[in-house]
C-alpha cells in the first residue's frame, strides 16, 4: 500500500502553501496602500488640526443661534459609522461596529437611524434591520474632499430637517499600522469647547457677519471632520487587514513546517516497514 | 520692521508657513492689508490672488481658491481649499476652465449653476493671475466677480 495517508497530506501541504502565498501577496498590497493612506492622511491633519482650532476660537463665546449650533431635545439620534467595503481586515470592521453598537446602547435616545459607509457596515446594519438614513458604498481606496462632502451634505440635510437631533462619527481612528482605536465623536450640533480650555477668551471680530461666518464655517467643518475620518479609517484598515494577513501567513508558515514533519515521520515509518518486510522476507527464504 | 507668522493650509499639505510683513488677500467683503499685530478676525475668504511681502523684502503671490482667515496674536492663518504658487498652476488647464465657466455663465441656468460658474471663473482667473505674474510682473488681481 503506497502512502496511507501520506498523499493526503502532501496535497494538503502544498493546498496550505498556496493560500500562504495568497496572503503574502495580500499583505504585500496591503502594505504598499497602508503608506499612500497613512501620507494622505498625515497631510490633512494640518488642516485638520486648523479648522477645529478655528472654530473652537469662532464658536466660544458666542451665543449665535445658529441651527448646526443649537442644542434640541434629542428624538432620534444619527449614527455615522464608516467601515470598509472588503473583509479580510482583521478585527477592523467588527470593532468598529461594536464601538457604535455600543454608543447606541449608553447613549438610549427614543430613535436611532444609521448612516452607513462601507459595504460591511451596511450588510451589518441591514441584516439587524436597524434603520438606515444613507448609505455610501465603494469609495474605493483613496476617498476624495468629493465624498466627504456629499456625506456631509447629507447629514446637514437630514438635521436641518429634523430627521435625526443630534449626529455621531463613529470611525477608526488611525495611530499606526499595528493599533487603531475605534472612537465615536459628536459631528452635529457643533461642540462648543470649554471656556478655560482654551485660556483667555480673545474678542474676535467676524466679517461680514457672526452669521454669515458661521453659515461658510460650520458645513465646512463638517466636511474636514469627515474628510479627516475617512482618511484615517482608510489607513486603519489597511494597517488591520495587513497585520491580519502576517499573522495568516505566519500561521500558515507554523502549520506548514508540522505537516512535514509530520510527511517526514510518515515517509520514514514506510521506508522502515518496507525494509523489515524485505528483511522478513529473506528470512523466511533462508 | 514688525513682522507675524503666516501658514497657509489647504487639505493636502501646508503650503507655506514663514515669517512676514504683510499680506493683502480678499474676503466676502472685498480686499484686506493685514499687517502685524492686526486685532483678531476671522472671515471666509473668496477665490483670489493673495499678496506676501516676506521678511526678506520680496513678493511671493499665492493663488487661492477660497477659503478662511484667522488672524489672532499668534499669527495669521489661512485655511485655504487650495493654493498654488506661480510654479505649480498648469496654465493650459487654468484658461480651459476659465473658458468652460465663462460658457456656462453666458448660458444662463439655475441660480446655483450660475454662482458654481462664477466661483470657478474667479479660482480659474485667480491662477492665471498669478501664473502670468511670474513674466510680468504686475500684480493684477482677479477683478471681484459679484457673489
Amino acid at each position: 500500500m503506497a502512502g496511507g495517508g501520506l498523499q493526503a497530506l502532501r496535497r494538503r501541504i502544498r493546498s496550505v502553501q498556496n493560500t500562504q502565498q495568497i496572503t503574502r501577496a495580500m499583505k504585500m498590497v496591503a502594505g504598499a496602500k497602508l503608506r499612500r493612506a497613512e501620507t494622505r492622511a498625515r497631510n490633512a491633519h494640518d488642516y485638520f488640526n486648523a479648522i477645529q482650532a478655528i472654530t473652537a476660537h469662532a464658536v466660544e463665546g458666542t451665543s449665535m443661534p445658529h441651527p448646526l449650533l443649537v442644542e434640541r431635545p434629542l428624538q432620534t439620534s444619527g449614527m455615522v459609522v464608516i467601515t470598509s467595503d472588503r473583509g479580510l481586515a482583521g478585527p477592523y470592521n467588527a470593532a468598529v461596529l461594536r464601538q457604535a453598537v455600543q454608543h447606541i446602547k449608553t447613549h438610549p435616545v427614543p430613535d436611532t437611524a444609521v448612516l452607513v459607509v462601507g459595504r460591511k457596515g451596511r450588510d451589518y446594519f441591514r441584516f439587524r434591520n436597524q434603520r438606515l438614513l444613507d448609505e455610501f458604498v465603494n469609495l474605493g481606496d483613496e476617498p476624495t474632499y468629493r465624498h466627504a462632502r456629499v456625506i456631509a451634505d447629507a447629514i446637514i440635510g437630514h438635521y436641518l430637517e429634523h430627521t435625526v437631533d443630534v449626529v455621531y462619527l463613529t470611525y477608526m481612528q488611525y495611530i499606526n499600522a499595528m493599533n487603531q482605536v475605534a472612537k465615536t465623536i459628536r459631528l452635529l450640533p457643533v461642540e462648543r469647547p470649554e471656556m478655560d480650555t482654551i485660556g483667555p477668551s480673545r474678542h474676535y471680530l467676524f466679517e461680514p457677519e457672526a452669521e454669515d461666518v458661521f453659515e461658510e464655517l460650520l458645513p465646512r467643518y463638517l466636511e474636514v471632520l469627515i474628510y479627516g475620518a475617512l482618511l484615517d479609517s482608510k489607513a486603519s484598515e489597511q494597517g488591520a487587514r495587513m497585520m491580519a494577513m502576517d499573522s495568516a501567513s505566519k500561521n500558515a508558515e507554523e502549520l506548514i513546517r508540522k505537516m512535514i514533519l509530520e510527511r517526514n515521520r510518515l515517509r520514514q515509518a514506510m521506508i522502515t516497514r518496507e525494509i523489515a518486510e524485505l528483511v522478513g522476507g529473506a528470512e523466511a527464504l533462508s | 520692521m514688525a513682522t507675524f507668522r503666516l501658514r497657509v493650509v489647504t487639505p493636502e499639505r501646508t503650503v507655506f508657513d514663514q515669517t512676514v510683513n504683510e499680506i493683502i488677500t480678499r474676503s466676502v467683503e472685498g480686499e484686506l492689508g493685514i499687517l502685524p499685530h492686526h486685532i483678531p478676525i476671522i472671515t471666509p475668504l473668496v477665490a483670489h490672488v493673495l499678496t506676501v511681502y516676506l521678511e526678506d523684502q520680496s513678493v511671493l503671490h499665492l493663488a487661492i481658491a477660497g477659503g478662511f482667515l484667522e488672524v489672532n496674536e499668534q499669527g495669521g492663518l489661512i485655511l485655504a481649499d487650495a493654493a498654488e504658487s506661480p510654479e505649480e498652476i498648469d496654465l493650459p488647464r487654468a484658461e480651459a476652465a476659465r473658458d468652460r465657466a465663462q460658457t456656462r455663465i453666458d448660458q444662463g441656468g439655475e441660480d446655483y449653476d450660475l454662482h458654481r460658474a462664477q466661483r470657478a471663473m474667479a479660482r480659474a482667473l485667480s491662477r492665471i493671475a498669478v501664473a502670468q505674474d511670474v513674466k510680468s510682473g504686475n500684480r493684477g488681481n482677479a477683478p471681484l466677480l459679484v457673489e
